[in-house]
């Protein structure tokens, strides 16, 4: 196997209009715009059906029409309300768990076997039984976003306490720290990296499932969030509005990506717990 | 590190007023739990450590110097014999056997160098201004003042030791415990801290329980060797070597080859110095 390494100059990035030189931020605004000129080249061009599909400039206007007469607003309240609620619920049922097995054999097993069984059902499958048990209500919705969230906290919390530095621990123990301290000084901080991606991947995973579960209540919840919102505006062929909504959910997702980033930049990626990326 | 720092002597001062030895091994037997049941690591090991003296253990790998240091820290109980600092014999972990470890990683890393050595102060009931106060006056002592803001990751593996060493010190340990400190340190760096302990230690007037496999090391710092020896290990000789003299000495290379010789298990002498 004759292989010749050849050296083959980098090419310069950025030579198409020195793309790499812009600001992260120009550059990600620039291919934003690019999407939209598409966008509306496809509805100018096309004339695609307007029961099937919107223009950018329709869907501007009913994003800005919904968040100025307060649907919009109200809609993604409730939605953001019962996620809370549902996750802080899972969170709690996961704490109990993790520290449960963090204390006895039998508790690290009933943890293990619970994740293993339940994490891998997806968080909508559980909604018809919810709706059985509890109705067309929003305890049903915060159920199934309390299942969601609850694995993934309580897999990333054991895992943060299991592999947290036994030198750390023992120098807690040294310094004369009691056990209630070197859970909150020592155990909690140390498990934090795991702590905030269990919360990620809850806030992620109950996100779509609220969406999800909104979208089969359709108009049947007492108060509606963005799912209801978006079917109802399919039921009534309101196209710019199913857009709008879309558009909604995907600036909260960013929105919260951005939180959980400046969390990390000013905990665990400043105390080197995390390389930043 | 500079002459100025002028540090309050509360550890020597209470190994003082107790009289006796600060901390006496008598009979002490050690072992621990591993996956094939009890695991005897120190068969017999009886010796007594003064107030102000430096009293380095020495051993090979496997001999239990560090499970001995993890009993007098209150880690492990011992399964035979009695250990009395100053004589309380029932022994829980606590800041007046403040211990260094070998690791790098045994900072908190949430916490940047000052509330690293401030933290155990405020844990024993130091008012916050005070704890930070005399912080300052440990970090200043071990050379450190500069990286007083900078967090763990951002200091090398030898800055991070010294600041184990500044929050040790800052407790006024009754006795300080180190278990090998500057074993992951590269040579030059660790010549350079050793230096820098014994000054320390005397202006301190610490006294320190330190376990080590390297000769040179103990000679260094100490002013008498307990040589462990054998697998379960017994004490083989206790040796004064206040009196070796510089390294270049002739004692000094005498003294080495007496130690190396302790040390060397029947057969093969593969004694790391």
């Amino acid at each position: 196997m004759a292989t010749r390494s050849v050296a083959v100059p980098a090419r310069p990035r950025g030579a198409l209009l020195r793309w790499g030189r812009l600001p992260a931020a120009v550059r990600y605004a620039l291919l934003l715009v690019a999407l939209i000129v598409i966008w509306q080249a496809y509805w100018v061009i096309k004339e695609p059906s307007p029961f099937l599909f919107s223009g950018p400039r329709d869907v501007a206007e009913a994003f800005w029409d919904g968040w100025r007469d307060g649907n919009l607003a109200s809609v993604t309240w409730t939605t953001l309300k019962i996620l809370a609620v549902g996750i802080g619920i899972g969170a709690i049922v996961a704490l109990t768990l993790t520290a449960f097995a963090a204390l006895s054999q039998i508790g690290e097993d009933l943890l293990t076997m619970l994740v293993s069984i339940l994490n891998p059902l997806p968080g909508v499958a559980v909604l018809p039984l919810a709706m059985l048990w509890f109705g067309l209500n929003t305890n049903a919705l915060l159920f199934v976003i309390a299942n969601a969230a609850a694995w993934p906290i309580a897999i990333n919390l054991n895992t943060g306490f299991k592999t947290v530095n036994p030198t750390i621990v023992a120098v807690g123990r040294n310094i004369g720290l009691s056990s209630r301290r070197l859970i909150t000084d020592v155990l909690a901080p140390a498990a934090l990296p795991h702590a905030i991606t269990g919360l990620k991947t809850a806030w992620a995973f109950g996100w779509r499932t609220i969406i999800a579960a909104e979208l089969v209540f359709g108009v049947a919840g007492a108060e509606g969030g963005l799912g209801t919102y978006i079917n109802n505006a399919k039921l009534f062929l309101n196209i710019p509005q199913v857009f709008a909504g879309l558009v909604t959910i995907a600036i909260l997702g960013m929105a919260f990506e951005f939180l959980f980033g400046v969390l990390e930049r000013r905990t665990i990626v400043r105390w080197g717990m995390k390389r930043s990326t | 590190m500079r002459g100025s720092t002028k540090v309050r002597l509360r550890g020597a001062t209470r190994a003082d007023e107790f009289g006796g030895p600060v901390l006496s091994m008598d009979g002490v037997r050690l072992g621990y739990w591993g996956s094939r049941g009890f695991h005897l690591a120190v068969e017999e090991a009886t010796f007594k450590v003064a107030a102000r003296e430096h009293v380095i253990v020495i051993g090979q790998s496997g001999s239990g110097k560090s499970t001995l240091l993890k009993a007098v820290a209150g880690f492990v109980p011992p399964a035979g014999g009695t250990i009395t600092v100053t004589g309380r014999t029932s022994l829980e972990p606590g800041p007046d056997r403040a211990v260094v470890f070998q690791e790098f990683d045994q900072l908190f890393p949430w916490r940047n160098v000052l509330e690293n050595v401030a933290y155990p102060l405020r844990v024993n009931g130091w008012r916050r201004k005070d704890a930070a106060a005399r912080a300052r006056e440990y970090i200043e002592l071990t050379g450190l003042s500069h990286a007083a803001d900078k967090y763990p990751h951002e200091l090398s593996g030898g800055m991070k030791q010294r600041v184990a060493i500044a929050r040790a010190l800052a407790l006024e340990p009754l006795i300080l415990l180190m278990d090998e400190p500057f074993g992951s340190l590269d040579a030059i760096t660790r010549a350079r801290l050793q230096r820098e302990l014994r000054g320390i230690l005397e202006r301190t007037e610490t006294t320190l329980f330190f376990v080590t496999h390297s000769i040179d090391e103990a000679l260094i710092l100490g002013d008498r060797v307990v040589v462990l020896h054998g697998v379960p290990s017994r004490v083989r000789e206790i040796v004064d070597i206040r009196d070796v003299g510089p390294p270049d000495s002739a004692g000094y290379t005498e003294m080495r080859i007496h130690l190396r010789e302790l040390l060397a298990i029947e057969g093969h002498d593969d004694g790391d110095a």
